[in-house]
């Protein structure tokens, strides 16, 4: 009856861990001095427990025992010495009961001399079926160019029979005739073996020699197509008749040449990876990554059902055929002093000796063995390190007795010594009496205990026996580094081969927020950044990191991720049901780091959550306030309105706005798509239409309320015309909904507990201060909590009808300036403006004529713009009773509190800048290092001294000065965005502080253009660059005075100006450095080609102590 | 899965059936007599359903004979309910033996009939109320969960065992928060129910008990769960005589759990609430007062006595840590949470390790575990609801933030310990 193996998985062999014994070697059950199966059947428990999950069994078949039985004489049959059939069935079950797969040898190439089919062919006619069973020739000449493998025994791949009077073909040793796969009886009888053996439920069968079953003229007789039609034929059969069965190629051969053996999964399941091995003990005693790096990148590709088999040593010499003839030499000489420790082309030792013993050594190599792409074999007896005897002939030194403890026969047998099959292990070091396993399984630091923990540590990943391998190329070859990833996890391994200790720094780009958790101890290391990580590992240490929090391509994880669409049948069944916990795990979180709005780029989003939703009154749409939580800072929420869309909407959806659609779904069977609602137009004027009804509706947590303004009857029109929608296109951190050529609606995305500032200055300065330098405010849709507390979720103004914001027009009057410059020389030898004067020197005078003749129009722009901002302030700080704008003195203390704050955010941006330097562009890296070698004077500048009550006052400001932020209507300007610099807290964004904050601002936007302008030409001419810069600065500086006198003109005496010339001049220096810092800070994170203008920005500020030291000119082009 | 408990006949008359949309599971572990409100309260707890449904009934309570009429529900023709009947449980059967056959028949008539969705009702039928049907099912069958896991209402010293030990520890190793992992009274969907089923086909040694594997099976398999607020459980008294068969038949499958799953909770870190349904009621009274002193004593007792025993499975300031609690007054008694969350790690590990006789180790925490009740008593007296969940709460981050711990022991068992 056929007997399942024991696998599920049917890659269980990719997950094993293989245990090479020999029956005879590991326990004597009947004191014969031999091993046997009931003996290991004894042994199970001890093998389980050390972890391993297959075990390799050498020949244990009715054979002479010439080669240690891999010349069998009976193949259905157990040598009488290790037991009976029985036996073998009762060992089966035993070790499967205990999870334990079982793996024979399947000896095919050769029989023993003495095997029955031999004994025929020798006496049966020339030419007869019986004969023909082997490979025969009247002469010794065929197939010379097949190589001899046993040179040390063999003289000849032919061995002359007296008794069929003709030559026998033997690769091996002549006592073992190869079989003559070309007749199709042998591979009949040999399929039939193997199906005696399955038939019992063995789980796996390693084909001996497999390379060598057919021969043909001309060739060395070794890898031949008609090989690979036996194998095939092989893999078939068991395939057919079988579930879960594993060949395990033995091809001593390059890897190409045994990749053919794995066919395109449809041979053997595994290969030994026989190059791999000489190669490690070389890179070792080297100490040089070199051999194994080498040898990987000469291994190719495999399907990915197959599997190399890994080992460090086993029942064989330690092979040297798969190396060149020096490597050969040196390996003699590094690990083989004695020449009796050598035998054919290879050495004869086991792990530990060749290890000197050396405990460190030991483990290096086995973490080697246990985190390289491939399933680890174990040699019996290496897992406590026991030694060989090379006194012993041919390869018998690394076949003795397994040491169990320190009784008399190592434990092995009670048999009297000398009856052993071989004596056992006697040295004093190595020997059974201080290695032994009874010792080392009460010992919790033996190199025992040290094998079960790492083999347990192996199974619980994976990735090891499953992952792809990527070699990192740290600078240090005595350092093997390597990236072992799957779709789940990813772990590091970095191996020092050196026996001293080595630094090593990895370059980990893509690794950037991973961190690593040393697998052993479980402890978390310094998160992966931006820089090389750096590592610093003991003598022959290792590492395995496993990393957590890894960023992965999407596409990476795809085969994980669940593509399948969500369904919405109901609005609660998509936002409630199963498929919210999809939104908000994966799709959200995805969608999210598209958007331009989404301020959370930088960081990583550890989940979202719906907070709240309700459906949009008179609309398909739903609002939702999302919370995005961070990993390392506190959680945003986010206005979203979202829409389903369905059929013809659906495909036109993804024609044209994909970047909005949020996650596919299904309706009843039909497909479409969860999108954002924003590019809905019934959405938007359901929106409009909550504002101008003042509707009202619950939310799942709370209210959601539209609030009409005063004007917002006269700003909208008649009622009953509908407005047609479109989309803003300058989206930033808002959503703008135009409504005609009527009104403008912004949808704050990012939602902020508290009073909105741009809300609340917009209604004030229309409803109560009637300044017409701002866009009318029309309506707002709040967001009430149950206790009482308000957001905006939007806000209604009426639009202004304009040239275009200043941003734009002053870099496309730029780009006329730099034209007409570059075809002008810069006035040397002083006829040009002293640039390097103070902005408020400047601001004193009238423009050079330089500037005059050069800037042109420009400047009278700059004047309205200085001029309209000291209005705005006016404006501000008008009188009122209402607190939260009611101008208030700046203290000394206020300031001091101020500039407190302003040098810790510096320090922090500072910090920022040299975490961040060595991945700027090199032309940047320069500046950045001025920068940062000013560091103390930066931080010290933020120093003010003056008399209490001097420095003006503190007011509501706009807090987000720049041009981008005004509109030009004819030759003034109109002021937009009172939210303040959206990174920062709402309460920092309402605050009232000095006006000049507003000034820096509009002038670092001024500086802003100006470098943009000239980083926009010389992309385009680059040598331009250093003859236009003088020109820059020409126009920065005057355009930024004549901003400046226009609004202190303007703004004399106000009381919000400080009250001296001395502290207006301070004041504004500082507010200049920290909106040169803030930006900075953003480049770095958005746009670090753009890093050089806050840089230069800062390099021109009067710095404390030091002055205006960097010359910006001559300066050396960038591009 | 073989549908091996259930007779012939009735065999046959569920292959009649063919196919059905639910399948019911109601269990009364404390009555054997015929249940005859079983298919009622499906038929009600189903009614409320918009989409025609086929529901089997599967109940233990003997209704030989009776089974297998189709019942229509009068004038409601989406509703057919068919009804089949099993053996009453053996008397040597445990009732956690009881309770995992009774998933296995549901789960076998579930695959035969290509069910939606499932539920089963193991808590007494008097609790069962056609509304827990209602709300185990609905959220897979509306909601697409594949998991609807029971919340129940309790007063502040009911259910500890899984408030102390099978909550958190669920939570920190699967990053789950779940109320009641180990149910007993489950929802899931058809497309868990394969998953069980591939799982238990897989496994060759040891069958597992049910209920403990659902949730870890839902988590490991990416599916999506939730708990639904099913309301007052009726508690059966503790037996206190037997607490330490019911610690070692409950922790022990718990554990080995644990064990066969590894690889994953290994790689989980941190946790999430998941979506809650329904409201939690008022609970009980308290059913009377808690013998402090028979508490306190038995963890006496046991630092006493089974000193050499936890030797092998503790470390030493662990040891030393209970030594400072049995100095402590009885009302001055404390187990601190992070002290507990080791202890149970500890016995975890130990019992990974065979360290000794696992029924021994397992057995061998009864002192400590009384020990945490009397610890917990005494913060909680007079408490309110809040005040226990934050308690509660509490308790479950311990569990979390310890976790390192549990994992470095696993992964390099060491004695050499701190």
């Amino acid at each position: 009856m056929k007997k399942p193996g024991l696998a599920a998985d049917p890659l269980w062999y990719k997950d094993a861990v293989l245990y090479e014994l020999h029956v005879r070697s590991f326990f004597d059950s009947n004191d014969d001095g031999i091993g046997d199966l009931p003996g290991l059947i004894q042994k199970l428990d001890y093998l389980q427990d050390l972890g391993v999950t297959c075990l390799w069994l050498l020949p244990f078949f009715s054979s002479p025992l010439k080669d240690d039985g891999y010349d069998i004489s009976d193949y259905m049959n157990v040598h009488p010495m290790y037991g009976t059939m029985d036996d073998f069935k009762s060992f089966l079950a035993a070790a499967h009961d205990r999870g334990l797969q079982v793996l024979i040898e399947m000896v095919m190439n050769h029989t023993s001399d003495q095997h029955a089919w031999f004994q025929r062919a020798r006496s049966a006619p020339k030419g007869s079926p019986e004969r023909d069973f082997y490979v025969w020739s009247d002469n010794d000449q065929k197939y010379s160019d097949a190589r001899i493998i046993f040179t040390d025994t063999e003289k000849s791949n032919w061995t002359w029979d007296p008794v069929a009077q003709a030559y026998f073909w033997h690769r091996f040793f002549s006592h073992q005739p190869d079989l003559n796969y070309d007749n199709p009886k042998v591979v009949e009888e040999m399929l039939n073996v193997v199906r005696f053996w399955l038939d019992l439920g063995v789980d796996a069968l390693r084909v001996d020699a497999i390379p060598y079953l057919v021969e043909r003229e001309g060739t060395n007789c070794e890898n031949l197509p008609e090989t690979h039609v036996i194998v095939k034929k092989l893999r078939e059969a068991i395939d057919k008749d079988y579930e879960g069965r594993m060949i395990l190629a033995e091809a001593n051969q390059w890897p190409t040449d045994v990749r053919p053996y794995f066919g395109e999964g449809d041979e053997c399941n595994m290969a030994f990876h026989f190059p791999l091995m000489p190669r490690i003990y070389m890179a070792l005693r080297q100490e040089d990554r070199l051999p194994i790096t080498d040898i990987m990148a000469q291994t190719p590709e495999i399907p990915d059902t197959c599997q190399w088999a890994l080992f460090l040593r086993n029942h064989d010499e330690l092979t040297l055929e798969m190396v060149t003839n020096d490597e050969r030499d040196y390996m003699y000489l590094a690990y083989s002093a004695d020449s009796r420790m050598r035998v054919n082309l290879g050495i004869r030792r086991r792990l530990a000796t060749l290890m000197d013993s050396n405990r460190r050594r030991i483990e290096l190599l086995n973490s080697l063995l246990f985190s390289f792409p491939g399933t680890p074999v174990i040699y019996y007896g290496d897992e406590i390190g026991m030694g060989d005897n090379i006194y012993l002939g041919d390869r018998n030194g690394v076949r003795t007795p397994m040491q169990w403890n320190a009784d008399r026969n190592a434990g092995f047998s009670r048999a009297a010594p000398a009856r052993l099959y071989s004596p056992v292990i006697m040295d004093p070091i190595l020997g059974y009496e201080a290695v032994n396993v009874e010792a080392q399984q009460g010992d919790p630091s033996s190199l025992l205990s040290w094998m079960r923990n790492m083999i347990a540590l192996r199974k619980l990943f994976q990735v090891f026996g499953r992952g792809k391998l990527e070699f990192l190329q740290p600078s240090n070859r005595k350092v093997l580094a390597y990236l072992r990833r799957d779709e789940e996890q990813s772990v590091l391994c970095v191996a020092n081969l050196s026996r001293f200790a080595q630094p090593v720094d990895l370059d980990l780009p893509e690794l950037d927020g991973a961190v690593p958790v040393e697998m052993l101890g479980y402890v978390d290391f310094p998160p992966i950044g931006k820089q090389p990580y750096r590592l610093t590992l003991g003598p022959y240490g290792f590492f395995w990191l496993e990393l957590h929090g890894e960023t992965k391509p999407l596409e990476a994880s795809g085969a994980q991720v669940d593509s399948s669409p969500l369904v919405a049948d109901t609005w609660e069944r998509l936002l409630e049901g199963a498929g919210r916990y999809r939104l908000e795990s994966s799709l959200l979180p995805e969608y999210l780091l598209k958007q331009r709005w989404f301020g959370g780029k930088t960081r990583r989003i550890r989940s979202t959550r719906i907070v709240d939703w309700m459906m949009l009154p008179e609309s398909p749409a739903v609002l939702a306030i999302i919370e995005v939580s961070y990993d390392k800072v506190g959680p945003d929420n986010y206005f979203l309105p979202l829409g389903l869309a369905f059929g013809k909407d659906a495909d036109h959806l993804h024609e044209t706005s994909q970047n909005a659609i949020v996650a596919p779904v299904v309706s009843a069977g039909e497909p479409g798509f969860l999108y954002d609602g924003a590019i809905d137009d019934r959405a938007c004027a359901a929106l409009l239409s909550f504002v101008e009804f003042a509707k009202q509706a619950p939310s799942r947590q709370a209210t959601i309320r539209g609030v009409p303004g005063a004007g917002f009857q006269a700003l909208r029109g008649p009622s009953d015309i509908a407005l047609a929608v479109r989309r803003g296109s300058a989206e930033q951190s808002n959503t703008s909904l135009v409504y005609d050529d009527r009104l403008i609606m912004k949808l704050f995305r990012r939602q902020q507990e508290g009073p909105n500032p741009d809300c609340e200055i917009g209604r004030r300065l229309t409803e109560e201060i009637h300044f017409e330098g701002v866009p009318p405010f029309a309506g707002a849709i709040e967001y009430v909590r149950a206790d009482g507390e308000t957001e905006t979720l939007a806000m209604l103004q009426g639009l202004v009808a304009n040239q275009g914001d200043g941003w734009t027009l002053m870099l496309e009057e730029l780009s006329r300036y730099y034209e007409n410059s570059a075809t002008v020389a810069w006035p040397d030898g002083g006829g040009g403006p002293d640039l390097h004067a103070d902005l408020a020197d400047l601001a004193e005078h009238e423009p050079s004529q330089l500037a005059r003749n050069h800037v042109g129009i420009a400047l009278d722009s700059a004047a309205s713009l200085g001029k309209r901002t000291a209005q705005l302030h006016l404006a501000l700080a008008c009188g009122t009773q209402v607190p939260s704008f009611a101008a208030e003195t700046l203290t000394t203390g206020d300031v001091r509190h101020l500039l407190e704050n302003l040098q810790k955010d510096a320090a922090q941006v500072l910090d920022t800048l040299k975490e961040s330097v060595a991945g700027l562009p090199d032309e940047i890296i320069d500046l950045a290092g001025l920068v940062l070698g000013r560091r103390r004077q930066i931080l010290d500048s933020f120093q003010l001294t003056a008399e209490e009550g001097t420095l003006g006052q503190r007011i509501r400001i706009h807090g987000d000065y720049h041009l981008g932020q005004v509109l030009q209507v004819k030759t003034d300007y109109v002021i937009l965005d009172f939210e303040g610099e959206p990174a920062r807290p709402l309460e920092e964004r309402r605050q009232k502080l000095s006006p000049l904050k507003d000034v820096a601002g509009m002038l670092r936007s001024l500086g802003y253009a100006a470098y943009s302008g000239l980083i926009a030409h010389a992309a385009r001419r680059p040598e331009a660059w250093k003859s236009l810069e003088p020109w820059a600065r020409l126009w920065e500086r005057s355009m930024g005075a004549e901003f400046l006198r226009a609004y202190r003109h303007t703004a004399q005496g106000a009381p919000f100006l400080p009250s001296s010339d001395d502290g207006f001049r301070k004041l504004l220096d500082v507010f200049l450095l920290d909106k040169a810092l803030y930006e900075l800070s953003y480049e770095l994170n958005n746009r670090p080609t753009w890093v050089r203008i806050p840089l230069i920005g800062i390099l021109s500020l009067p710095l404390e102590a030091g002055g205006r030291e960097w010359n910006w000119m001559p300066f050396r082009s960038r591009n | 899965m073989e549908l091996d408990a259930i007779p012939q006949p009735e065999l046959d008359q569920i292959e009649r059936v063919g196919s059905a949309d639910v399948v019911v599971g109601i269990f009364d572990l404390e009555r054997l007599e015929p249940n005859a409100t079983a298919i009622a309260m499906t038929r009600e707890g189903l009614a409320g359903f918009s989409q025609p449904l086929r529901a089997m009934v599967v109940s233990t309570n003997g209704a030989h004979g009776h089974a297998f009429s189709p019942l229509e529900s009068a004038g409601d023709e989406k509703l057919s309910v068919f009804s089949c009947a099993l053996p009453p449980p053996g008397p040597a059967e445990t009732q956690q033996q009881t309770i995992s056959n009774a998933y296995r028949n549901v789960f076998a008539v579930g695959e035969r009939l290509k069910v939606r969705a499932c539920s089963v009702l193991v808590s007494p039928a008097q609790m069962a109320t056609r509304e827990w049907i209602h709300r185990l099912v609905q959220p897979v069958l509306d909601l697409g969960f594949d998991l609807v896991a029971p919340c129940y209402t309790r007063h502040t010293m009911e259910g500890l065992l899984n408030r102390s030990i099978l909550s958190p520890l669920h939570r920190a190793l699967y990053g789950e928060q779940l109320e009641n992992p180990m149910g007993p009274d489950f929802g899931l969907s058809g497309k868990l129910l394969q998953h069980v089923l591939r799982q238990e086909s897989a496994r060759r040694r040891g069958a597992a008990q049910f209920p403990p594997l659902l949730a870890s099976i839902a988590a490991l398999g990416g599916l999506q769960i939730c708990e639904s607020h099913l309301g007052v459980r009726a508690q059966r008294p503790t037996d206190w005589e037997n607490l330490s068969s019911l610690l070692a038949d409950i922790l022990g499958a718990a554990f080995l759990e644990m064990e066969e799953r590894a690889a994953y909770w290994q790689r989980v870190r941190g946790s999430k609430s998941l979506p809650r349904f329904g409201s939690r009621g008022v609970p009980p009274p308290d059913a009377g007062t808690v013998d402090l002193h028979s508490l306190v004593e038995s963890f006496h007792l046991g630092t006493q006595n089974l000193q050499d025993i936890w030797g092998l499975i503790l470390p030493p300031t662990t040891l030393l840590e209970l030594r400072r609690a049995a100095r402590l007054s009885e009302d001055q008694f404390r187990l601190p949470d992070q002290l507990w969350a080791r202890i149970v790690y500890d016995f975890a590990l130990g019992h990974r390790l065979r360290t000794i006789s696992r029924d021994h180790l397992l057995r061998s925490i009864t002192p400590l575990y009384l020990g945490w009740i009397a610890s917990y008593a005494l913060e909680m007296k007079g408490a309110g609801p809040s005040e226990v969940d934050a308690r509660i709460e509490r308790l479950s981050k311990a569990y979390e933030e310890n976790k390192p711990y549990l994992v470095s022991r696993w992964r390099w068992p060491d004695r050499f310990n701190p």
